[in-house]
């Protein structure tokens, strides 16, 4: 789809429904959004939508921040502790690796 | 041809057991390093410190291959694996000695807390370090030429004392082991479904134990208390390298001594089941002994359940025995290398005062058989012995019994649980100049005699201890004609006369195929054991009557489940004809020898208690061992960034020559270019 052919409200509306979408669990949702309407919100001159535009835009970069931290650090401390977790560890490990503890 | 393929499948492999991993694992691609020949202390320093093509992978012979190298090896992160010539092995190359085993054999585990006596003094406990490198041991001359002749002389072998550069040539060792950690971690692994299939990381160690008794008393007689004697050895051996467990000291000689003592026995086994008050002697051959007395220590959980030798129930079956049945234990453990020509008696020192008889009984009937018998000055410690489970449940002294081994004092056999157990060391080789298998089969050996006049003085003894009276030696004679034929076929090759006439017809062609003598190691449970199986057929074959039957008559009809029922090849009708077949009726049967921590019905075993065995086995795929040139790494990275600068420049010339395609390319039609 390309913006410069949308009208302002539409644009405001597909900015709003990608911040909602996020919420169930779908932080690429607010990537997305933050990426796709960054030139709406920041770069483009002032129009009547743009101050939500631009909110929305700013709440989803910050969506992103928080959960790309989450995830890198349970990434971190599964990968360094999962094998001194004994049967736990097992117990939520999809493919155990042959050969290591 | 890159990659010159060798045929070696015996590698070192992982073993756990409750707390630990021992034995050897590649990384799972593979380990690989350059090939160096180790033959002096300066190769040594080459490898581990001075080298430029370093990591390596060095060759040791066999002669090389002891603990203390080998730690030092693996434990520089400049070694990434060790290769073992094992070609046309002699055993006067290890003047010390080589045992895989540690110097204390089933510390822990037997009659005594920790280590009572260094039996074992050729032992350094090598299977039971945690290597991180794999280790391959070479036995066919074919890889020998193709590792040392193809690719270290050409390649590696330094020219006038200086080392050679890169490119060398290299050894890729595959041998990646599936468990990890511990036998707790790998068996709850194997139960867990977690990527929607089924994995098996490791086995328990277990076979069967093979069990006779003379008197085939039924569940429905009583047994009197103290009324068995147990007669036992051990079946099963261990080493280094997958394939090689030769055994010929640590449990052949004994296996073969019971066999024919069984056999002799059994001439009057009329007799002794006749007489009302004699004792039933019973004959077990236990398997996995070596990895913490697995098959004992099962037979005694077993016995505790009553259901050894079967639950009663149902048909009539033999009556079950009990610590309490046993009257005395008699065990051959290693009888080959006689200390100063003797076979030496070890006493539980509380026992002492119940055995005197006993010794003195037997040692007459020794010296009617020319075979000495001798007390061992040994005080305080038994060597380590199936008996040893049976005593700690019998506790202070109630139990009389023996152990008969060739040892005095700690073990003459210096390769106890090792490759190099083989044949030649017990005098059980034959002259190089008899070719022929016949010949070979029949032969007369060093060993076969005194066997033979051991099993003559074992079977009197058992005689006396069961009936009371005494027999002559030629009423019980054992044959030293079975004696040849058994040490032919465990130590040379199953594919002989006495196999043959035993094996099922359905087994025979199995058999045949073999050239090489089957393996004296446990396996896991779930693999038959070869040995097992003949054992249990020759005993079967020794101790049996024939009967009239056919292939789908021999087998139990009535109600009496006693008795065993064995269809045998049988003899051939002419010389290389075909066989008639036969159907042998015995009570010859297999018990369970899985440790009983394993078993179905054990709830909640603490792995850390160390009652019971714990070994198990890790699974893993094939084996591979394959040479190959490698260049140095330079040449590797060069290589890499060649490649990546060829692609970006292809990249940059794709861009420019498309963006000004117009420019160049001018020969499309006038109508195309509007």
């Amino acid at each position: 789809m390309d913006l410069a052919k949308v009208k302002d409200e539409d644009k405001l509306q597909l900015c709003r429904k990608y911040w909602i979408g996020g919420f169930v669990f779908l932080p690429f949702l607010w990537f997305v959004n933050a990426c796709w309407f960054f030139n709406e919100a920041f770069r483009k001159p002032a129009y009547a939508e743009q101050k939500m535009i631009r909110s929305y835009v700013i709440r989803s970069m910050i969506g992103t921040v928080v959960w790309v931290g989450g995830v890198v650090a349970w990434v971190t401390i599964f990968q360094l502790k999962r094998a001194s977790w004994g049967a736990a560890g097992d117990s939520i490990s999809f493919v155990i690796p042959k050969g290591y503890a | 041809m890159i990659y010159i393929p060798l045929e070696a499948q015996n590698a070192c492999f992982r073993l756990l057991n409750a707390t630990n991993q021992i034995g050897c694992s590649s990384a799972q691609a593979g380990n690989t390093g350059a090939v160096h020949y180790m033959q002096t202390d300066d190769d040594m320093d080459f490898v581990l410190k001075t080298g430029t093509t370093n990591p390596y992978i060095p060759i040791l012979d066999a002669k090389d291959f002891t603990t203390d190298k080998v730690l030092k090896l693996a434990k520089s992160d400049r070694v990434n694996g060790i290769v073992v010539i094992s070609v046309n092995l002699t055993t006067s190359d290890l003047p010390n000695g080589f045992s895989a085993d540690k110097s204390c054999p089933n510390e822990g585990y037997g009659n005594h807390q920790g280590c009572d006596k260094k039996w074992n003094a050729a032992g350094h406990g090598m299977l039971f370090e945690d290597l991180d490198i794999p280790i391959f041991s070479l036995t066919a001359q074919g890889d020998v030429d193709k590792i040392l002749t193809r690719c270290w002389e050409p390649f590696n072998k330094p020219i006038n004392g200086k080392a050679r550069t890169f490119p060398v040539c290299a050894v890729q060792l595959l041998s990646p082991m599936f468990a990890a950690k511990d036998a707790e971690t790998c068996i709850r692994r194997s139960n867990l479904i977690n990527d929607l299939s089924v994995t098996i990381y490791c086995d328990p160690l277990g076979d069967k134990n093979v069990v006779t008794t003379l008197k085939a008393i039924p569940s429905n007689e009583t047994r009197p208390p103290k009324s068995v004697i147990v007669v036992a050895t051990r079946v099963d051996s261990f080493s280094m390298f997958q394939n090689e467990f030769p055994s010929a000291d640590t449990t052949v000689t004994g296996i073969v001594t019971l066999l024919a003592t069984a056999k002799a026995l059994w001439k009057l086994q009329d007799f002794i089941a006749s007489q009302k008050s004699s004792k039933d002697v019973m004959f077990a051959f236990f398997q996995g002994e070596a990895f913490d007395y697995i098959g004992s220590s099962r037979m005694l959980y077993e016995m505790k359940k009553n259901r050894f030798p079967a639950a009663t129930g149902g048909n009539v079956k033999l009556q079950t025995i009990d610590m309490k049945h046993i009257a005395q234990f008699v065990e051959l453990s290693q009888v080959g290398l006689r200390d100063q020509d003797s076979l030496w008696l070890h006493v539980d020192p509380k026992a002492h005062n119940q055995t005197v008889d006993m010794l003195a009984k037997l040692k007459k009937y020794g010296a009617a058989s020319n075979t000495t018998f001798n007390e061992s000055p040994v005080a305080d410690s038994l060597p380590p012995a199936s008996l040893q489970t049976f005593l700690k449940e019998a506790g202070d002294g109630s139990l009389p019994s023996f152990v008969v081994t060739d040892h005095k004092e700690a073990f003459t056999n210096k390769f106890y649980n090792s490759r190099l157990d083989v044949a030649s060391s017990i005098g059980a080789d034959y002259p190089k100049d008899m070719n022929d298998t016949n010949e070979q089969y029949n032969a007369n050996t060093t060993q076969s005699e005194r066997i033979t006049g051991l099993a003559t003085a074992l079977a009197q003894y058992l005689f006396w201890a069961a009936t009371g009276n005494e027999s002559t030696p030629e009423e019980l004679q054992a044959d030293i004609e079975d004696v040849n034929h058994m040490l032919f076929c465990f130590l040379h090759s199953p594919h002989c006369e006495l196999f043959n006439y035993t094996i099922s017809p359905d087994n025979a062609d199995a058999l045949n195929k073999n050239k090489q003598p089957f393996p004296f190691y446990v396996t896991v449970t779930s693999s038959t054991n070869q040995v097992t199986s003949l054992i249990q057929r020759v005993l079967g074959y020794f101790t049996g009557k024939v009967v009239n039957g056919s292939a789908d008559n021999c087998k139990v009809t009535d109600s009496d489940e006693r008795y065993s029922y064995m269809w045998m090849q049988g003899p051939m009708k002419t010389p290389g004809g075909s066989r008639e077949a036969v159907c042998y009726k015995n009570t010859v049967k297999l018990s369970v020898a899985e440790s009983p921590a394993f078993a179905d019905d054990m709830e909640d075993y603490d792995w850390n208690s160390r009652k019971y065995s714990t070994w198990t086995e890790s699974r893993w795929d094939t084996f591979t061992i394959r040479v190959f040139m490698i260049p140095s790494k330079q040449f590797q990275v060069l290589t890499l960034t060649v490649g990546i600068g060829l692609l970006l420049i292809s990249l940059v010339a794709v861009y420019f020559i498309n963006s000004s395609a117009d420019v160049l390319f001018q020969n499309a039609p006038p109508d195309q270019t509007r």
